[in-house]
């Protein structure tokens, strides 16, 4: 494992990817969103600064947690995106679908003026995949 | 032809990106298809070892060989393993047909990404003599020239315009995405090297 979790607030987290968001630990990682999107986080800010690999399967439980907060009015954005990130989401055009900021604080400052998923209704649960 | 040799299951994914950070400095290969290239390779590699950690059966030690040379105008990348192998093609069909469930999972979509991002795909099934083998060029990318659609339009756009969504395999439209997806040479017999 080498991702890391804030809670910022009570909807909103930064996750820390670290070194690799790949096949070897995509379920933890999936696992532990969706502990926090049970203790009420809608707001994620993937922080991939230092990170060298994001694979297939890496990417598929980002898309994971993005079906399944979307419904409850929830969002996953990216933030300090390193080179070898940046070239897995233009290859997979994945760009037309996660916002990206430049920096962390970007990001939450973006989710702190308004676009709150608090504010969309983020008392919903978290629905099973593919249960939009 | 620089090259890696591993033994041992365990080591394969960070011994070959290791491999592939010492090569990310060599100043030929930079040259050859730039830095994003040398990441599109990479992650083709990653891919791949990533399916032989998960699903392939080794009888002996799991070995892999690693190796990389300049071609025309990229760099071709060359894996051979001591697997009992695979049936590529079928695998490969598999994870097309992922695009047909109602809720398909995250994960089985490494085939795609390596097949959608490289070209000269060869592949080449283990026999009584051969090691399994796969080798593909990455040459460098141009603007939006690369394309893996990994995903359902509806999976993840669920209130986009749908000009925003990405398209599945096989269904991309006239923006030169389809050029990215290259024929599977499948090689019975051992490749000539």
């Amino acid at each position: 494992m080498s991702f890391s979790f804030q809670k910022v607030s009570s909807t909103a987290a930064v996750v820390r990817v670290g070194k690799a968001l790949d096949f070897r630990n995509a379920a933890e990682f999936k696992a532990a969103c969706q502990d926090h999107a049970r203790q009420g986080v809608r707001y994620y800010v993937l922080d991939f600064s230092g990170t060298g690999i994001l694979d297939s399967t890496g990417l598929g439980v980002i898309f994971s947690l993005y079906r399944q907060l979307t419904p409850a009015g929830g969002q996953v954005v990216f933030a300090s995106v390193s080179r070898p990130v940046q070239v897995v989401v233009q290859l997979t055009r994945t760009y037309k679908v996660f916002r990206q900021f430049p920096t962390v604080e970007a990001a939450l400052e973006a989710h702190q003026g308004g676009t709150s998923p608090q504010a969309q209704g983020g008392s919903s649960q978290i629905g099973a995949p593919g249960a939009a | 032809m620089p090259s890696l040799h591993v033994r041992g299951l365990d080591r394969f994914v960070d011994d070959v990106h290791a491999q592939f950070d010492a090569w990310a400095a060599v100043d030929t290969f930079r040259t050859a298809i730039g830095d994003d290239g040398l990441a599109v390779l990479r992650l083709a590699a990653h891919e791949w070892v990533a399916n032989l950690v998960q699903h392939a059966e080794f009888c002996g030690p799991a070995e892999l060989a690693l190796s990389l040379e300049i071609v025309d105008d990229g760099l071709r990348c060359q894996i051979e393993d001591s697997s009992r192998g695979f049936d590529f093609v079928r695998q490969l069909d598999a994870q097309r047909s992922i695009f047909e469930t109602p809720a398909p999972s995250e994960r089985g979509r490494g085939l795609l990404m390596l097949v959608s991002c490289t070209e000269d795909l060869a592949f080449r099934e283990v026999s009584e003599t051969d090691p399994q083998q796969i080798a593909f060029t990455v040459r460098a990318p141009e603007d939006d020239n690369l394309f893996a659609s990994l995903f359902r339009p509806e999976d993840i756009m669920l209130d986009a315009a749908p000009e925003d969504l990405p398209l599945p395999v096989g269904e991309e439209q006239g923006d030169g995405a389809s050029d990215a997806v290259a024929p599977i040479e499948v090689r019975p017999d051992p490749l000539s090297s």
